[in-house]
């Protein structure tokens, strides 16, 4: 008996980190920003008295029960608005995790309004995008990501000169979220297994013609359609493969092991990341794509993270080198803030008022030169700093990506130099929490 | 003892909410098989209070059982005095705004239920709106559709490159602009 209640205590309340959460919170908060924000100017036909559906046509559209929206009382284009606006603020609140809480309840609240004020347009991506949002509310912990845990972490390296341990949390949500994800899959697969066409192989030509959703032109779709049986089978194989994931698993460790044990779930995510870029890029059903990526976060534990790290750095030999002032407030913000981006963890930085250090990474390198600016030296002897250096480890920060291409457009670079120049020229008239320019 | 308590209810909670989204999301289709449908009689009706109530209704019957292949669109046409005119268009060929997929689920619900021609005859206003139509000007709406073969076999890329969409059409809603305006 005590060994079934510790397997059950484990299996709900066993530690995990709470990042894959805050992540998802934060892409959450995003997604809804964007999904929401481009519907500006389709607000007061969509959601007020003034558009499609007036309170006295409601009986046409309006669930009879159950039913709970602000909007229901708020029905005046202006006001609608008003309420849209604080809805928009609260995602961004959300996004960047300020009053995590507060703004993901919000949020949450305000979404669920416009949607339940008319279930017309909806489609499966805001029924995810819900789901989501219904999680993050019962999750116990949201700070990762956000602000607040920044600036705790900030006030931890001033003191320790390091960064918190992970923020933690119990698995049960990660549970509900995974089968939140199952059931998605797997019954659509079954819905599918009972029709014809997707046994046929045929569904995905028929897919590929309808013109709602196809985005190239038809002579495009022609062509992608002489794939239609693989297509169609291979939806039909991924969906349902989503059942073996409810198998236990001191069942599954008993069964022929086709893949690296416990990694089931990572070649279910991978399948799923093809899958649904796939679609993305060839039809447009709206938010379905992002918002199942967004899921996707959340699915994430702490040892698909380690798997996927390996996964990235499995060509690096070692860390790249940071040497930076320990003296220097603005240098220690900017470190710390760099180690919390460093999710990769390809990063080692060093205070180059540690001797001993400094002449270890490399003797040759001068206190003067140092003392200008930061230096980066990378396991196979490279060395950069300055402006350079930020862009030669922004390729090594994996939130730096979207920006790193862009650091080498012509011009940039001169601009570049020139301010990190300025900036470590004046560093030492700054202290831990601002500069006097 | 607290924390006992807090543990139980929590693992209630996931218990109940599991329950609660597999027998909800069982659609009529999947009903048929017996598992499912023992599901569905036993719980469906306890857990409807509370997926409403969260918002968390939900069943995916995405392109299945079979994928749609019936394709629509919607023009809206004003009568200028002597020919009808094209004022407004809800399609596959009007993709360039923010939304369409929106609008295009919008218009599929419409079509697919009659009941709900009130709601349609809003959309045609919202054309007047646009538009700038004075009030009773005559405004139609025309559904333009066709659908997309059915094969028992999957056919080659040069059958696809011969076929074209044949489309038919007819009036669905004939009403005139009103004096309120629909944004």
């Amino acid at each position: 008996m005590s060994t079934l209640l510790k397997n059950i205590d484990t299996f709900f309340f066993r530690k995990i980190s709470a990042g894959g959460f805050g992540l998802m919170r934060m892409f959450w908060g995003l997604t809804i920003l964007w999904w929401m924000g481009t519907m500006y100017k389709h607000v007061p036909f969509f959601f007020s008295d003034a558009g499609l559906i007036p309170t006295d046509l409601g009986y046409l559209s309006f669930r009879s029960e159950y039913r709970f929206t602000l909007l229901e009382y708020i029905v005046e284009p202006n006001q609608v608005y008003m309420l849209y606006f604080a809805m928009l603020i609260a995602a961004l609140l959300t996004t960047i995790g300020k009053w995590a809480r507060v703004s993901t309840t919000v949020t949450v609240i305000l979404f669920f309004s416009f949607q339940e004020r008319n279930l017309l347009p909806l489609c499966g991506g805001d029924t995810v995008l819900r789901c989501i949002g219904f999680m993050l509310v019962i999750c116990p912990e949201l700070r990762a990501f956000s602000i607040g845990r920044a600036v705790d972490q900030w006030k931890n390296w001033q003191k320790k000169k390091k960064l918190l341990p992970d923020l933690q949390m119990s698995i049960w949500p990660y549970r509900l979220l995974l089968w939140q994800a199952t059931i998605i899959y797997l019954f659509s697969g079954i819905e599918k297994g009972l029709g014809t066409m997707w046994w046929d192989g045929t569904a995905a030509a028929a897919v590929y013609h309808h013109t709602h959703f196809t985005m190239f032109p038809k002579w495009v779709m022609d062509i992608l359609s002489g794939g239609t049986a693989i297509v169609s089978y291979f939806t039909l194989i991924y969906e349902l493969a989503w059942m073996f994931i409810l198998v236990p698993h001191f069942i599954s460790r008993r069964l022929p092991q086709v893949i690296h044990p416990g990694s089931y779930k990572r070649a279910l995510l991978l399948g799923g990341l093809i899958f649904h870029l796939g679609i993305g890029l060839t039809m447009n059903v709206g938010i379905f794509v992002v918002a199942i990526l967004v899921m996707y976060l959340g699915l994430m534990l702490p040892e698909d993270w380690k798997a996927l790290k390996a996964f990235f750095n499995r060509k690096r030999k070692g860390k790249t080198h940071l040497l930076f002032d320990g003296h220097c407030g603005l240098c220690q913000r900017s470190v710390c803030f760099l180690h919390q981006m460093d999710s990769l963890g390809r990063l080692d930085f060093v205070d180059f008022h540690d001797e001993k250090r400094r002449k270890k990474i490399d003797p040759t390198l001068k206190f003067a030169d140092l003392d200008k600016a930061m230096h980066m030296k990378t396991v196979d002897g490279r060395t950069e700093k300055g402006f350079d250096g930020f862009r030669m480890i922004s390729w090594d920060i994996i939130w730096l990506w979207p920006i790193a291409p862009l650091l080498y457009i012509p011009g940039i670079p001169v601009i570049g130099r020139r301010i990190y120049a300025e900036i470590a020229k004046r560093r030492r008239k700054c202290d831990h929490e601002g500069c006097a320019m | 003892m607290i924390n006992h308590l807090r543990k139980t209810l929590i693992v209630a909670f996931c218990l109940w909410h599991v329950t609660a989204l597999t027998a909800y999301s069982v659609t009529d289709a999947m009903s048929e098989l017996n598992i499912f449908g023992f599901i569905r009689n036993t719980v469906y009706q306890k857990s409807r209070p509370y997926m409403f109530s969260m918002s968390l209704w939900q069943r995916w019957p995405l392109f299945a059982p079979d994928p749609l292949r019936r394709v629509i669109a919607y023009t809206f046409e004003a009568w200028t005095g002597d020919s009808w005119e094209v004022v407004g268009y809800i399609g596959p060929d009007d993709k360039s705004a923010f939304h369409s997929s929106s609008m295009l689920k919008l218009m599929r619900r419409l079509d697919e239920n009659e009941h709900q021609g009130s709601l349609r005859e809003r959309l045609a206003y919202r054309t007047c709106s646009q538009r700038g139509l004075l009030e009773g000007t005559k405004i139609r709406v025309i559904r333009s559709y066709h659908v997309i073969p059915r094969h028992a076999r999957p056919q080659s890329i040069s059958w696809w490159m011969q076929w074209e969409p044949h489309w038919q059409s007819n009036e669905v809603l004939s009403t005139t602009c009103p004096d309120t305006p629909v944004l």
